[in-house]
């Protein structure tokens, strides 16, 4: 009976009015300060309570018991000196967990101590805008700043905060790096310019973007077709076209796949098996940037000629694969001696195989 | 709870009343508490009591209640903060506020409402179903850490509590687009239900995130909206 509960609360509100006026504004954030004088605030209703609620019996009860556990307080509650003398025996239990308001408590205290901490290193650390015309000075002030938070060692694998390093970046940032990568061909220096500060939210974002985006122009292509064959066979048809929510499920293997475990195998390649020192976050980086090319050619793919999305598909993946070689060639060819080629060239053939997939299932208009 | 002001509120500034209403199920919750934990005498209270119960309005002593009061209590709480999250016409606080006493049986359901809406009528209803609920689900947290990774300010719940009740407009355009094929009117129904989704929610996740990170902390919640949006806008 929680609307019972609410009423007595409310009716008890005039009682209540002085204490709440001295009381709780003030306390009112911290609510363990506010909680014994809340609970005698409680009491007095109950006893001359015309409520016949049972299930405010124990409420009252036990709002007694808190009442009686304590008194003192209690006594002097009405007085609004009570309130300092209350104040400082919270600030002990202020550290200790609380009681059932820890929620409250939680929230109130806890939270803007991240965003504090976060604001504070989101505006220390240089953006990536400020890597191409000082890098030195990059290479200074953001290295240490970013592993500042990584030798604190409440920083644990764990911590979600500890992965924030990973998406340093603004909205500018990523759309630069969208940028540089969509033209990346021409100028092969993104391993260079992500090195201090590879974000993962442009990989994870892009590919999601694609797995969605790809569905539903796959989707759109099927029912284009759809409709041109069945305008040309009859007038009327009985039979629905239904969407393939499928679609959904195999972009998501194809993106994130392609992305994740290609990306990790490449990784562990070039450390385990080269013994280079690349980032797992940079290699997940270039993979994910690669692939911003296809969102616009994704849209332009739903145009209903085989020739056209035939060549976007193979501009786009000729494109990014030449983005992706351009960038790793360095990493893979300083470590890997002989063995280079071959790891490079299977590099850009699971890249044309990408592409191949892209066309023949997601744009692959039905016969017609 | 619009409801349930008090009689005497009138004496109240319009805040303070506000204040106390919302304010005020956390604190019962907590005097109910010793039924289950008898805390010390003193006011030294070392239980760690209390975790993860953002449902603060709920008594504890509910054992022996019918079971319709059960579900009446929660059909209210999820129906008064339905009001206070996705109608936040007067202010934004009113949003803070609820959420502050968030659940999640609110999500659960318009979660749920939304994945049978969308899977109705489609010759896959299990996927469909599945795809929905899945990605309602684990995009919120998704959303949610990417939040807390880009640096922002947020309660886990909290968030989550807020997108799963943005889900309602979906709801709506889910509900009305199973009852028609008029594209038309689905078009509108769901552009609709997207504008009001994203008024809802849009200010209280970008608002948490510093400025130069909005947009990055806003498109993947628009993603998730427009990809439910485009389930109803298309199904069979």
């Amino acid at each position: 009976m929680d609307n019972q509960g609410w009423k007595a609360l409310h009716n008890s509100s005039p009682n209540r009015s002085p204490t709440k006026g001295s009381q709780g504004e003030g306390g009112y954030d911290v609510q363990s300060t506010y909680f014994p004088a809340q609970s005698t605030g409680y009491v007095p209703p109950h006893p001359s309570s015309s409520d016949p609620f049972p299930q405010d019996s124990p409420f009252a009860g036990t709002s007694m018991g808190y009442g009686s556990s304590s008194v003192p307080s209690a006594s002097g509650q009405q007085q609004p000196e009570v309130v300092p003398a209350v104040m400082p025996t919270h600030s002990a239990p202020h550290a200790g967990p609380a009681t059932g308001d820890t929620v409250l408590h939680f929230q109130e205290s806890n939270i803007p101590s991240y965003g504090v901490s976060g604001k504070v290193g989101t505006s220390d650390v240089p953006r990536v805008q400020s890597y191409a015309p000082t890098s030195s000075l990059l290479g200074a002030g953001a290295v240490p700043s970013a592993n500042a938070g990584d030798s604190n060692p409440k920083f644990s694998l764990f911590n979600l905060k500890s992965y924030r390093k990973y998406f340093n970046v603004d909205t500018q940032d990523v759309l630069i790096r969208m940028k540089d990568s969509v033209v990346g061909a021409l100028k092969p220096d993104f391993f260079e310019k992500t090195t201090d500060n590879a974000d993962l939210y442009g990989p994870f974002w892009i590919a999601t973007t694609l797995v969605f985006v790809t569905a539903v122009t796959g989707n759109y292509a099927s029912y284009v077709s759809y409709h041109h064959k069945h305008a040309a066979a009859t007038g009327s048809e009985t039979q629905a076209w239904y969407y393939d929510i499928d679609k959904v499920g195999y972009s998501a293997i194809v993106f994130y796949g392609y992305v994740g475990v290609i990306g990790l195998t490449l990784w562990a390649m070039l450390k385990w098996w080269f013994k280079s020192d690349v980032a797992l976050a940079q290699v997940w980086c270039i993979y994910g940037y690669a692939l911003s090319i296809y969102i616009p050619i994704s849209f332009v793919c739903v145009v209903p000629y085989e020739a056209v999305r035939w060549a976007m598909i193979a501009v786009a993946t000729v494109l990014s694969g030449l983005f992706l070689l351009l960038n790793f060639k360095g990493p893979i060819f300083d470590v890997a001696g002989a063995k280079a080629f071959p790891v490079w060239l299977g590099l850009g053939a699971l890249h044309v195989g990408l592409g191949l997939a892209l066309k023949l299932y997601f744009f692959q208009y039905w016969s017609s | 709870m619009a409801g349930m002001k008090p009689a005497s509120g009138s004496a109240f500034s319009e805040d303070v009343e506000r204040l106390f209403q919302h304010e005020g199920p956390p604190v019962a919750s907590a005097s109910t508490l010793p039924t289950y934990a008898p805390p010390p005498a003193n006011s030294d209270f070392s239980s760690g009591g209390g975790g993860g119960s953002g449902m603060g309005n709920a008594p504890l002593n509910t054992l022996d209640e019918p079971i319709w009061e059960t579900v009446k209590r929660d059909l209210h709480r999820i129906g008064g903060n339905l009001i206070l999250v996705v109608f936040p016409f007067k202010n934004r606080d009113q949003q803070s506020a609820a959420l502050r006493n968030w659940d999640l049986w609110g999500p659960m359901t318009f979660t749920l409402v939304l994945a049978i809406c969308l899977s109705i009528g489609s010759p896959k209803p299990s996927a469909v179903f599945s795809f929905v609920f899945g990605t309602c689900a684990a995009g919120a947290v998704v959303l949610t850490v990417n939040v807390v990774l880009l640096g922002g300010n947020i309660g886990f719940f909290q968030s989550m509590c807020l997108l799963g009740y943005c889900l309602f407009p979906m709801d709506v355009a889910a509900i009305v687009t199973a009852l028609t094929t008029n594209m038309i009117a689905r078009w509108i129904v769901v552009l609709v239900g997207l504008a009001w989704a994203s008024w809802a929610s849009v200010p209280f996740i970008g608002g948490s995130v510093s400025p130069a990170r909005r947009a990055l902390a806003v498109y993947p919640l628009l993603l998730l909206y427009v990809a439910m949006g485009w389930l109803a806008l298309i199904k069979g």
